[in-house]
């Protein structure tokens, strides 16, 4: 286990090293960042005073190094827009972020991994059909018009949420359910298709021809087992939330760190835009490595190979 | 003498309906069972004939789709189909227990293999405190003469053999002594010579603690090593039940008659021609193939080599992981061998690239192992019979000519050309494969396992096809199978394979009645049924059974 966490590690570095060098090249792919930095009425002799004082010419390696060695320190440069620190910005946003992608995916897990299991023991049964409408529901549904939906109900009708913001934890339920609701389904189905093929496996026949009690075959038998796929999505969806929940904290004015991205994008804020693409990749690269990790304690054949 | 009088076990008149749109109205009819007190009761059948339903009954525990028409299942004065959970989970386990078929698959991959056989304990044996069901466990994996007990312990499913994994199942069905043992085709996933030690593992644990055996099978060898009384069941019915030596010396109905001679024997039917000086058409010379994994190279296939010539066949015999799928993929470029050559026809198989490759590739072609896995189930017959030929050059009109004439010549006919493989049973599936591969006119096929699947009538069948078209095509056949009984019925060469090296080789007759490698007269030893000699039915009455059976 140790050697496999190890070179999982490993692996885990490497990925983050090609994509700090990825996240660095943006900087010279949209145009000379020293021209851009100049400004349209600067002369030749401008730009050329601001490449040497940024260092842009030296040779490129020797740039990344810097700019490597400045993103481990937390230097991630400034921002044009707000002219602070890029990684003060960050930081500011990230709390936001963070709770609504924890409490998005647990609820998303809470609700779709018991549904997946109960319509998996009864396929075709009632249940199975509700779930299977839920998530059909879950995946049509645009996120902003549900989210829209629930504000008109839970807000302005019933008045016991708030509408937007981020002060209090009221302000989370609505953004939560929204978020989780929209991963939901693939989680379900994928825990229902992984438990109906679990189920019908040798092992858990041996089991109930052992005289196992029903509830001892399903959780301890079958659902370890079954359970593997679902860690490795829930992983890459966790890490959608934290990157990608542009539009619901959009809706819901909630400054996460994807509600900065969008801004930064549009206000050609560069540098801000670098330092989230590298944050993002590095809850990517993090997240996959800990759904590895938990996969291998999960299935002794990852660990022993 | 086991008590005829007083069972321990008795199904009477068991009934199961199978789901409505299914092609049988009972998976189980009318079925009635006695099993006494140390007696091995075989139950034979070919595949889908209920006897697999029938067991599951007997520990109540039928599919879902399936219902429970009528019946009772009497053990211990009590009727099993109408206990309630929590009383057959004290039955399950502890007074009737199961093996199955995939020993691989029925142990949980994710838990240690001690902890799966000390949960038998702790749900039925509780006078057995927690500290002893190590100790319990450990002893009981040494009765199985497993080696090293305490490492299998602690050891996970996929880090011991497949022969060893049905051991620990096995020690699990007998960890408390049950009264009855349901084997359910325990050995058919198993190499020979590890299915003669489980054989005689279940046939000793039977002295011992005096149990009554259900044992399934397809293969009437098994049976003839190891049965007291047989029960034969044909389309959820028994045909016929009796003493061993009943069934297997004078069978009464015809279906069983049937059956007893599809089972091959360990008998020579072929003698080659030893002084013929025609050219070969297939010369393998020092063949090798090294898998490199990374961490260490295996080295698969040892300096294979031997030359066949027209209409000849090579027996390729050996058990899993022996490196006879090696070769065959080796000899038709699926894997590039490591060094050595392929001559096919004079030409230097292996030397060949791009267009010359292509067009060389019909010289040498390949019949599978699984008939339900080789053919894309979205393609007609009559496209992938006909694409071959198409992607030669051969005109359209004369290649649907060519495939008629094909489908024909394995007994299909015109009319399967436009339907897709699921319409076929597992048998025609195969003739299907071999209609394809023979498309193509090779001089060399290639069958790996191409029998191993079907059911023994279907096999003899198959294997009877392969022999007459192999007298009007002349091809040379590679013959890849497990079973020496098998390669005994096309072969007119076998060659023993063992950790890649073919260790014997010489014409069908040598190598059975005077082998020269220990590990062939090892094999030979652990064929079953092989101090059986079954009577053999006319062929010609052998044809009319059929005919009257399939009327039927």
């Amino acid at each position: 286990m140790i050697a496999y966490a190890f070179k999982r590690s490993i692996l885990a570095i490497l990925v983050a090293l090609t994509v700090s060098m990825i996240s660095f090249s943006l900087l010279y792919i949209s145009s000379d960042p020293a021209i851009a930095m100049a400004g349209e009425t600067a002369s030749d002799a401008d730009i050329e005073a601001i490449r040497q004082l940024y260092g842009f010419d030296r040779p490129i390696v020797v740039q990344y190094l810097d700019w490597l060695k400045k993103a481990i320190s937390g230097d991630l440069g400034k921002s044009y827009y707000f002219r602070t620190d890029v990684s003060h910005l960050i930081a500011e946003r990230l709390p936001t972020t963070m709770t609504l992608g924890l409490c998005a995916i647990i609820f998303a897990i809470g609700l779709a991994v018991p549904l997946g299991v109960a319509s998996a023991i009864r396929p075709n049964s009632i249940i199975d059909r509700v779930a299977l409408f839920l998530s059909v529901m879950g995946q049509a549904l645009p996120s902003f018009w549900f989210a829209l939906i629930l504000i008109v109900l839970f807000s302005v009708n019933l008045r016991w949420l708030p509408v937007s913001g981020s002060d209090t934890w009221l302000h989370f339920v609505m953004p939560t359910i929204v978020l989780g609701y929209y991963a939901a389904p693939a989680i379900m189905r994928l825990t229902r298709t992984g438990m109906l093929e679990v189920l019908s496996t040798d092992y858990i026949r041996t089991a109930r021809a052992k005289g196992l009690r029903p509830p001892v075959v399903l959780f301890k038998h079958a659902l370890r087992n079954a359970i593997i796929p679902v860690v490795s999505l829930a992983a890459v969806q966790f890490g959608f939330m934290l990157g990608g929940s542009i539009v619901v904290e959009t809706i819901f004015a909630l400054h996460g760190a994807g509600f900065l991205a969008w801004e930064s994008i549009t206000r050609n804020d560069l540098p801000t835009v670098q330092g989230l693409i590298l944050a993002f990749s590095l809850f990517y690269i993090i997240l996959t490595l800990i759904a590895d990790l938990i996969n291998a304690w999960l299935d002794p054949r990852i660990r022993i190979s | 003498m086991p008590s005829a009088d007083h069972p321990i076990l008795e199904i009477i008149d068991l009934t199961i309906t199978l789901p409505i749109r299914a092609d049988r109205t009972y998976a189980v009819e009318n079925v009635s069972l006695k099993i006494n007190r140390g007696e091995i009761m075989c139950v034979v059948g070919e595949s889908g004939s209920g006897k697999s339903v029938m067991t599951s009954a007997v520990l109540n525990d039928i599919a879902s789709t399936l219902t429970l028409q009528s019946g009772q299942i009497l053990f211990d004065g009590k009727d099993v189909l109408k206990l309630s959970q929590k009383e057959l989970n004290k039955l399950r386990g502890a007074r009737i227990s199961m093996i199955y078929q995939e020993p691989m698959a029925a142990l949980n991959p994710s838990i240690k293999i001690g902890k799966q056989v000390e949960e038998v304990f702790s749900l039925h044996r509780p006078e057995i405190s927690a500290s002893q069901r190590r100790v319990e466990t450990i002893k009981l994996l040494e009765q199985m003469k497993l080696p090293t007990p305490e490492r299998i312990y602690a050891s996970y499913p996929h880090q011991v053999s497949g022969g060893q994994c049905q051991r620990i199942v096995i020690a699990m069905a007998l960890a408390c002594k049950p009264d009855i043992l349901i084997a359910d085709e325990p050995t058919t996933a198993l190499d020979v010579t590890t299915q003669a030690e489980i054989l005689r593992l279940i046939q000793d644990l039977k002295e011992v603690y005096d149990n009554g055996t259900i044992f399934i099978t397809h293969d009437f060898g098994i049976v003839a090593d190891i049965a007291d009384r047989v029960a034969v069941m044909c389309k959820g019915k028994i045909i016929e039940q009796g003493s061993k030596e009943e069934i297997l010396m004078s069978p009464k109905e015809p279906y069983t008659k049937l059956l007893v001679d599809a089972m091959p024997l360990l008998k020579t039917t072929r003698t080659p021609v030893l002084d013929r000086d025609d050219a070969p058409v297939l010369e393998v010379n020092s063949l090798h193939k090294i898998y490199d994994t990374g961490s260490k190279e295996v080295h698969a296939l040892k300096d294979a080599n031997f030359l066949l010539r027209k209409g000849e066949t090579l027996g390729v015999v050996g058990e899993s992981g022996s490196g006879k799928s090696t070769l065959a993929k080796t000899l038709i470029r699926l894997a590039e061998p490591t060094s050595g050559s392929i001559m096919i026809n004079h030409q230097d198989f292996l030397a060949l690239s791009g267009e010359d490759l292509v067009k060389a590739r019909k010289n040498i072609q390949m019949i599978f192992q699984d008939p339900f896995g080789s053919l894309n189930p979205s393609q007609t017959v009559g496209y992938m019979v006909t694409r071959g030929l198409l992607l030669q050059g051969v005109p359209a009109a004369e290649a649907h000519q060519r495939a008629v004439e094909l489908l024909t010549q394995v007994g299909l006919g015109e009319q399967s050309l436009h339907r897709k493989p699921i319409n076929f049973s597992g048998g025609q599936r195969q003739r299907i494969g071999i209609a394809r591969a023979l498309s193509m006119g090779p001089d060399v096929l290639v069958a790996d396992e191409s029998v191993s699947a079907l059911d023994l009538s279907v096999q003899k069948q198959v294997l009877k096809l392969m022999n007459d078209l192999q007298k009007s095509y002349e091809m040379a056949i590679i013959f890849i199978t497990h079973d020496l009984r098998v390669a005994a019925q096309i072969s007119d060469y076998i060659t023993v394979m063992e950790k890649g090296i073919m260790v014997e080789f010489g014409s069908a007759e040598q190598v059975f009645n005077n082998p020269k490698h220990d590990y062939t007269k090892k094999l030979l030893n652990a064929a079953p049924g092989r101090n059986w000699n079954p009577p053999r039915l006319d062929p010609k009455e052998a044809a009319r059974i059929v005919r009257e059976l399939e009327e039927f």
